[in-house]
């Protein structure tokens, strides 16, 4: 997919993410329910799609979550000794299910 | 707590744990594991089995190079220990108690998950009719094989094929390539009977079998997929 | 500290090599996927220096590839522990970028095509401490490994080197990026452990 990078339309290549499933445990960590099903509306394109479905990529200082049609940014999540750190920017929404329930 | 060989390069590893709940079969486990040193690392295995209270199994596939495969397949032993995080992930789960057609298709050790749902749906005593295409590189590195031709012919519910990519028995109807729309359409249910697909293995399987399932006319909410990664380790 | 796991090693080699705290050596050089890899066609790729008061200085491949080179022999350690000894880069060091160009800011955001941003102190891209690289191993850097082009910063933790660089925005005050928004240090000496904020 591409992506507008102010002057030049980049293409930007997803084939080594992961399913966001992968990226589940991480989400889960700092939210404290099952975070596979979150549904989350991407602030760039409006793509609505659950956690799971997203692109994640887990190899970095933190953990990446893009969405899946334009692989902008929809989250991350970093595991630090001062906390979880959590940033929902490049999100428009999130919507936890009604019984989201505790992660196992 | 258990140890059992299952190719010449993958190995099932059952562990016993304080807490287990909430198990769906499909889910899977972040693991770290720590050198003597302080050196740790995670990875994410997807559970095999879980039938018993508080023990799960993992089954391995060791990759070429890998940092955390090795050791699990060729080197930990009987009462070593590693943290374990989950079961987690809802999402890439059989619910047991539908009765949609479930269709599963895996790609080497993506078949993983896959046997986990066939396991629990024998546990639970499920006759959802469920079909299994599984791609594998050559009859040797087939997992469960045994396991899976028991359970299929005991259960007509319960159809198993299997392709071959790189080399077949001798005499296998199907000559060794790639799986295929056609392969697709004849081993599975038309998209009409709007079958639950579940999609894992490797990034480049997952991303053809699913275009293949797309083409055949599934549903995008109908497929649910997990990708391993490029290489898996 | 976590729980060890009897037996297990990891990557590890042993070194002869002085490492910095808490880290391992790597005879490897694993491709981390922290994002997507953006794909740009060096006919369309641009690096450009954008100064405090807004005046713009842009380089094409072409007009890169024309500047003065240089080899780089390097130390590199990642946040996520590992460090690689004696790895070769060719690129144009940012001090030749920096020529002529006129600034009283003191902070960069780096930037990458796909939108990855990360801070540093001018002064730390100075004096031979820093490089646009296109090269790794006498090859062109891949773009896995963040090619065409990434930022070189060796004397900070990597995640400062940022991959597909396409810009320096130089500013009078710091703007924390896409790390270090997220509990990571602002700056990142591995010699002192400056992994996370606070370090």
């Amino acid at each position: 997919m591409s992506i507008s990078d102010g002057t030049t339309m980049v293409e930007l290549d997803q084939s080594h993410a992961l399913d966001g499933n992968a990226a589940a445990g991480a989400f889960s960590v700092a939210l404290g329910v099952d975070a596979s099903m979150i549904d989350i509306v991407c602030a760039e394109c409006g793509y609505q799609a659950p956690l799971a479905e997203e692109r994640a990529y887990v190899e970095g200082p933190g953990t990446t979550l893009c969405c899946r049609r334009c692989a902008s940014v929809v989250g991350r999540v970093a595991t630090t000794p001062a906390g979880t750190w959590l940033s929902l920017s490049g999100s428009q929404s999130w919507r936890l299910p009604p019984s989201a329930g505790a992660p196992g | 707590m258990d140890a059992r060989r299952e190719t010449a390069s993958a190995r099932t590893l059952v562990f016993s744990v304080p807490s287990w709940t909430g198990y769906l079969s499909g889910q899977h486990v972040d693991v770290r594991l720590t050198a003597e040193s302080g050196y740790s690392t995670e990875r994410s295995f997807s559970v095999a089995a879980a039938d018993e209270a508080r023990c799960f199994e993992l089954t391995v596939q060791r990759v070429p190079d890998g940092e955390v495969s090795p050791y699990l397949v060729e080197e930990m032993a009987i009462g070593d220990q590693m943290e374990v995080r989950g079961p987690i992930g809802g999402w890439f789960a059989w619910p047991p108690e539908t009765p949609d057609p479930i269709l599963l298709v895996g790609g080497g050790s993506g078949v993983v998950p896959l046997m986990a749902m066939i396991r629990e749906r024998g546990h639970v005593g499920s006759s959802a009719p469920f079909r299994l295409v599984y791609s594998a590189r050559s009859v040797d590195e087939v997992l469960y094989r045994d396991e899976l031709a028991d359970r299929s012919a005991t259960d007509d519910r319960l159809i198993v094929d299997q392709v071959y990519t790189r080399s077949a028995p001798e005499g296998y109807g199907r000559p060794p390539s790639r799986i295929s729309q056609m392969d697709l359409a004849d081993l599975s249910w038309a998209a009409g009977s709007a079958p639950r697909c579940y999609v894992c293995g490797p990034n480049g399987f997952v991303e053809s079998a699913s275009q293949l399932l797309l083409a055949l006319g599934h549903a995008p909410a109908r497929i649910r997929t997990e990708r391993f990664g490029p290489t898996g380790d | 500290m976590g729980v060890p796991t009897r037996g297990f090693h990891g990557r590890q080699a042993d070194t002869a090599h002085k490492l910095p705290p808490g880290q391992y050596e790597t005879r490897a050089f694993p491709v981390l996927s922290a994002g997507p890899t953006p794909r740009i066609p060096l006919d369309r790729w641009q690096f450009t220096i954008a100064t405090e008061q807004g005046k713009t200085h842009s380089w094409s491949w072409p007009q890169l590839l024309s500047l003065p080179q240089e080899e780089v022999r390097a130390d590199i350690h990642c946040v996520t522990k590992w460090s690689k000894f004696d790895t070769v880069w060719g690129g144009v060091a940012v001090d030749t970028l920096l020529r002529n160009i006129e600034t009283s800011a003191n902070f960069v955001t780096a930037r990458s095509y796909g939108g990855y941003t990360t801070n540093l102190p001018l002064a730390d891209l100075r004096d031979g401490k820093a490089w646009i690289v296109h090269q790794y191993d006498g090859q062109p850097l891949t773009p896995e490994h963040g090619g065409p082009a990434r930022l070189l910063v060796p004397h900070l933790y990597f995640w400062k080197s940022a991959k597909w660089v396409t810009g320096l925005t130089l500013t009078t005050e710091d703007h924390p990026g896409f790390w270090e928004v997220l509990g990571y240090n602002n700056y990142g000496d591995p010699w002192r452990e400056q992994r996370y904020t606070g370090d």
